[in-house]
């Protein structure tokens, strides 16, 4: 019990994060325990505010909001983590080498990087979707194959100023060879910002895929947060609660993972983390 | 009787010396040798205009010596010391290692070059990767280059090196981050991971001017006994004269890339022939507050190495400047026939 208490207060914002994140998880894991309804089940209450039997209301089909909400987060972690995990991994690679390579190989790094930020990446996945149909899985690998540029900036920019830092040199005057430099010390000093920019991925793929789903192009077969929103977007006046809880659960989703990437920069980095022991 | 023993005593000194020469010829060897040595860099927004960091550069490094590098800021002591390991690659000019050329030994065997020449820098705080723990820092360095069979051995090595630079207790310092060390702790511990390598020289680019003046001592201390136990030559980068005086053998003035002066340390201290290290030196504090001194003024500012005056480099700033100074090239010259090198024409008439 100590123990924890020390954690907490040595990590609190990793600490909450996790655990925010845990219920997230375990809510995903445990949908149709948790759920009072199916939800696709259709019901003869319509457009029901929250209520005792409903505790989120329900949708224009009678179709408990709740029970939604707690099915679609799997729906979107999934699609969330491994889309923003494809994307930091490509990313981290592709400006890693860029930056601390340069020359020639940045040029040519530095115009794929380019060519792929130019590509319209959601009508990349439109037609893509068009082309061979919706699922889940393919949904993931388009947005994780089309939002590492972001990253790859950014990695490309911190490889770039590590490059010139004292132990980077002196690594290299030791005769370390500098694949095993861009592992050892460029790609773990410079990956913090890739850290949190990777949970703000995870937040935009989420919405990336509401996105698809709102135009009727996500998997029609599974209820995800976005296609909830998207519903309700027609009766904001008149039925709120039907987008406003998605909306919820996005945000609570984000913060989760905005409060695991800070955290974890904070221990990844030994000297912020010696001055919070302080 | 008397004579015999006269006789043998001179037989006993002539081979006394003969000893003493084969030693020195034995620690003559050379062991760094540059000539002509040119880094130029060409500014990204202005190709056409040429920085001359280096402008053909000549000395040589003996055995065990110590060179020290003096001049102001922005006159290529660092370019040197950066090219000198092969961190940089020289625009012209030729280094030779043990008498191989630089490059070809960066081709044949990069960890070989390693091996040979090591730098210590002058941030010892941005020396090290602060998310590994020193212990491996320095284990991984013997790993790299197959010193110590089994990782327990390394680590014995390790731990004995820090023992014997004084960082004690040494289990405790295998363990720690480099961010909780000092400044002094963390240069000591760059000096000892370049000298775990037995290198042939070492290039120490301004190594303590970043140390506060209480450790300054230590680390120079440090750094010349364990040059001096494995007979390693060093290059020291300074712009401290006091210290370099202190740790060189020898001590080369740099002016604009260019070497203007050479000699024994004592020698270019005491009685400096160069315009330029008269000036320098003059310049300098004396720890003594009732010596008068009177330094030399010398007017402007060093001017850029993108467009360094022709003829000789310091003609436009020094004092008995002619106009054969400024328009012909001096080169390093020998005027007293003592290894004293100096590159002024008038070296001898202003002495």
């Amino acid at each position: 019990m100590k123990k924890v208490k020390h954690l907490i207060h040595r990590y609190p914002r990793l600490i909450f994060g996790l655990c925010m994140a845990f219920v997230l998880v375990i809510v995903a894991v445990l949908a149709p325990l948790l759920s009072p309804y199916n939800p696709y089940d259709l019901s003869d209450d319509m457009m029901v505010g929250p209520s005792a039997a409903h505790w989120f209301g329900t949708d224009k089909l009678g179709r408990d909001i709740l029970s939604m909400i707690l099915y679609g987060s799997r729906t979107s972690l999934i699609i969330g983590i491994s889309s923003a995990m494809i994307a930091a991994v490509i990313g981290t690679i592709i400006g890693a080498i860029a930056g601390y390579l340069g020359g020639k190989a940045d040029l040519i790094l530095g115009e794929i990087i380019n060519i792929f930020m130019m590509i319209p990446s959601f009508f990349l996945i439109l037609i893509i979707v068009a082309l061979f149909g919706s699922g889940l899985f393919k949904v993931m690998i388009v947005i994780g194959l089309t939002s590492w540029t972001g990253n790859a900036k950014i990695m490309r920019g911190q490889a770039l100023s590590l490059r010139s830092r004292t132990f980077v040199k002196a690594s290299e005057a030791v005769g370390e060879n500098r694949m095993k430099i861009l592992i050892k010390h460029i790609i773990p000093n410079g990956i913090f910002p890739i850290v949190s920019n990777t949970t703000m991925g995870i937040a935009s793929a989420i919405l990336m895929e509401s996105s698809l789903a709102f135009l009727g192009l996500g998997d029609p077969n599974t209820v995800s947060w976005g296609q909830l929103i998207a519903n309700g977007k027609a009766y904001l006046t008149s039925g709120w609660w039907i987008s406003f809880f998605g909306g919820i659960a996005i945000i609570y989703t984000v913060v989760a993972f905005f409060f695991i990437g800070d955290g974890l920069n904070v221990i990844l980095n030994p000297k912020i983390r010696n001055v919070t022991n302080v | 009787m008397k004579a015999d023993k006269m006789q043998s005593f001179a037989q006993d000194m002539a081979a006394e010396q003969i000893e003493k020469a084969q030693e020195i010829r034995k620690s003559d060897k050379t062991i760094l040798q540059v000539t002509s040595l040119k880094k130029h860099y060409r500014q990204k927004n202005k190709r056409n205009v040429l920085v001359r960091s280096l402008d053909g550069v000549n000395f040589e490094l003996k055995k065990g010596e110590c060179l020290g590098i003096i001049g102001e800021s922005g006159c290529g002591k660092s370019t040197l010391g950066r090219v000198l390991i092969g961190l940089e690659e020289a625009t012209a000019g030729e280094i030779l290692i043990d008498w191989e050329d630089i490059n070809d030994l960066k081709k044949k065997n990069r960890k070989e070059l390693r091996r040979k020449a090591q730098m210590v820098f002058q941030n010892p705080f941005d020396t090290f990767d602060n998310r590994i723990r020193i212990g491996d820092i320095l284990t991984s360095t013997l790993k790299l280059h197959d010193i110590g069979k089994t990782s327990k051995t390394r680590k014995q090595i390790v731990l004995d090196s820090l023992k014997q630079v004084g960082l004690l207790p040494e289990e405790d310092f295998f363990k720690r981050y480099p961010n909780e060390l000092s400044g002094g702790q963390l240069q000591r511990i760059s000096i000892l991971r370049s000298m775990l390598l037995k290198p042939e020289f070492i290039v120490a680019d301004e190594p303590v001017s970043m140390l506060d003046v209480s450790v300054r001592a230590e680390v120079i201390h440090m750094l010349r006994r364990m040059a001096e136990q494995e007979n390693t030559a060093v290059v020291f980068i300074s712009h401290d004269i006091a210290t370099t005086r202190y740790i060189a053998d020898r001590i080369a003035v740099m002016y604009l890339g260019k070497i203007m002066e050479m000699g024994t340390a004592n020698e270019v201290i005491t009685s400096p022939m160069h315009p330029y290290t008269k000036a320098l030196i003059s310049n300098c504090g004396d720890a003594d507050p009732r010596h008068k001194m009177e330094p030399l003024k010398v007017k402007g500012e060093p001017p850029s190495p993108m467009n360094i005056p022709e003829g000789c480099s310091f003609s436009d700033r020094c004092p008995y400047a002619t106009d054969r100074c400024r328009s012909e090239e001096q080169t390093l010259h020998d005027f007293k026939e003592d290894g004293h090198l100096v590159r002024c024409r008038f070296a001898l008439q202003h002495n």
